[in-house]
């Protein structure tokens, strides 16, 4: 649905970065994915939740309906050794120019995974995503208006310190952002809000 | 799943038990079977037709046989739509009682032409359709991912200011570039062959697409929610790429003789199971299909992050069913992404080795890949 200056579509924009891999995968799936849970509470809402394993496949354990509980998914990340892949999605907060807040449901999906899926014993880096499914944080959008500078200057800078707060506890290294349609509006760091 | 083994020799042997087996558990209609069960079919024959009488080889021909059934069975499963454990199941094949199986060990000629399947994910181009890549295929060996490289890419980022990035953007890249572009009569012809002959370029200017937006509607066979094509059409008039390729993907399904359904758009609301409700692109010929074009360069990441997504778009649109994914690379750049590029990227979706198969995506049922519209040439691979 085009919404005035912004609109929504699947992986409008999305960030690659790479996790060097120390230690128990799990362990460290499981401490990425505590970061970004810790770290998004500035952007938006977790809606859903979901684990993958090599053993029982995708989406092996689930949360939804509702605020899945952080601990919950932290805990069953770490007991299981074989566990692959970790998918988050976000409802995001945004403030319009009259600062009052909506919501973009399920604007934000995050996953983490191991980098190699064959190898146990691979040492390949975790590989996290972060796609966004609006342009809401980006200057010149898609949109019915395409001149989102208002709204953009309210809440990228929310975002792009959610992005290095994510990075930085993470120790990640930064992969190819893909962001086809918004040249000059985002690059590694986050949205470019003047 | 859509693997396309071409067995040979044994493995030709292997790949008719193979699709009775199919046939037994309910997945008749999936007439490529995993390179797996060819391989274990492969084997089975082979350990059988050269036992000779040996216990101890008939038993593993047996093992193999059954191998090969669990093979079939999570192949099948994965058709269906189940998720699969096939480490478990293969643990239970090995430690089976063989006695009751059969293995030929009676028949003693050694098979012609090598013992072992072709176990390479055949990529099926045929001129003016899309090629197919398997979802669920071989993992990547370290040589491969040696290959692949690493490195930090940024789509199309320039440091353009606000005004220079709007003026850019209304423009698709390719608009100057003098190449051959659709035309209302062009789609007309095309429409009296399901396969054209000639490779056809599709590559709309957005001052194309009010034209060939009511082509695609006067054709008949372009039904839907025309609230979310009409949003399309503005976005593609105003110069979005990936826009321009989804209606470039709907000229090139009608020209092929499809009927597409447009999927209406669902906000804010959330399926049976509780998470976000996600919208479908489109139904063609029944399938549900997500159009994902990218003009620029492929890098070693939007495959894989791409076919993710789509997974995601079927597996929470509450609609149950598995679907299709199809790539679609598009302008200078991203056509100089050779098919083995795309294929890595695609394998590294579902992991496979001789003791697991995990199905990560299990909502994408085959992954298709056109350049420019057509399907990829094998040389460029």
């Amino acid at each position: 649905m085009t919404t005035s200056t912004w609109t929504t579509g699947s992986g409008l924009v999305t960030f690659n970065l790479k996790i060097p891999q120390h230690g128990s995968l799990a362990v460290q799936l499981a401490n990425a994915t505590s970061i970004i849970l810790e770290n998004a509470r500035t952007i938006g809402n977790l809606t859903y939740a979901s684990l993958s394993t090599l053993s029982e496949g995708e989406d092996a354990v689930e949360w939804g309906a509702g605020e899945p509980e952080t601990k919950a998914i932290i805990r069953a990340v770490q007991e299981h050794t074989d566990a692959a892949r970790v998918e988050l999605t976000f409802d995001l907060r945004c403030r319009g120019a009259d600062g009052v807040e909506f919501v973009i449901a399920g604007g934000m999906d995050c996953w983490i995974e191991k980098g190699s899926l064959t190898d146990p014993n691979a040492t390949d880096p975790l590989e996290l995503t972060i796609s966004l499914d609006t342009d809401v944080y980006s200057p010149v959008t898609w949109g019915q208006e395409r001149d989102n500078r208002s709204l953009a200057a309210r809440n990228a800078p929310v975002f792009n310190q959610f992005l290095l707060a994510v990075r930085e506890r993470t120790g990640a290294s930064v992969g190819p952002v893909h962001a086809e349609g918004y040249a000059g509006q985002v690059g590694p760091d986050g949205f470019k809000v003047r | 799943m859509f693997l396309a083994a071409t067995p040979t020799g044994v493995g030709q042997a292997a790949a008719a038990v193979i699709q009775l087996a199919l046939s037994a558990f309910g997945a008749a209609g999936m007439v490529e079977a995993g390179i797996e069960a060819i391989k274990h079919g492969g084997a089975w024959l082979t350990t059988a037709w050269t036992a000779h009488g040996k216990p101890e080889l008939i038993a593993e021909a047996s093992k193999e046989f059954l191998r090969m059934l669990v093979a079939v069975a999570v192949t099948a499963l994965g058709y269906l739509g189940a998720k699969g454990n096939y480490k478990n199941a293969l643990k239970i094949a090995n430690n089976m009682p063989t006695g009751s199986l059969p293995a030929f060990a009676t028949a003693g000629h050694a098979p012609s032409g090598g013992a072992g399947a072709r176990t390479g994910v055949a990529i099926g181009p045929s001129v003016g359709g899309p090629a197919v890549v398997g979802a669920a295929a071989v993992g990547l060996s370290d040589e491969e991912k040696a290959s692949l490289g690493k490195g930090q890419e940024v789509d199309g980022v320039h440091d353009k200011d606000v005004g220079e990035a709007r003026s850019t953007e209304r423009h698709d890249p390719r608009a100057a570039d003098g190449r051959e572009n659709s035309t209302l009569g062009e789609h007309a012809a095309q429409h009296q062959s399901a396969q054209p002959v000639v490779p056809k370029h599709y590559s709309l200017k957005p001052s194309d697409v009010e034209q060939a937006a009511q082509a695609m509607k006067a054709s008949g066979r372009l039904q839907g929610d025309m609230v979310v094509f009409d949003k399309l059409v503005e976005q593609a008039k105003a110069g979005q790429a990936r826009s321009l390729g989804e209606l470039e993907a709907i000229q090139r399904w009608l020209d092929n003789g499809s009927a597409i359904e447009v999927l209406p758009e669902h906000q804010n609301q959330l399926n049976a199971s509780g998470k976000p409700r996600t919208n479908p692109d489109y139904r063609v010929d029944g399938k549900l299909r997500e159009a994902k074009p990218r003009s620029d360069t492929l890098d070693n990441e939007w495959v894989k992050e791409t076919v993710t997504k789509a997974n995601k778009q079927i597996k929470n649109s509450g609609l149950s069913e598995q679907g299709e994914a199809e790539l679609q690379l598009r302008g200078p750049e991203a056509e100089h992404a050779t098919l083995a590029q795309v294929e890595r990227q695609v394998k590294v979706t579902s992991a496979h080795n001789s003791d697991v198969i995990f199905v990560v995506l299990r909502s994408i049922r085959t992954v298709y890949c056109s350049q420019n519209g057509n399907a990829y040439p094998t040389a460029r691979s």
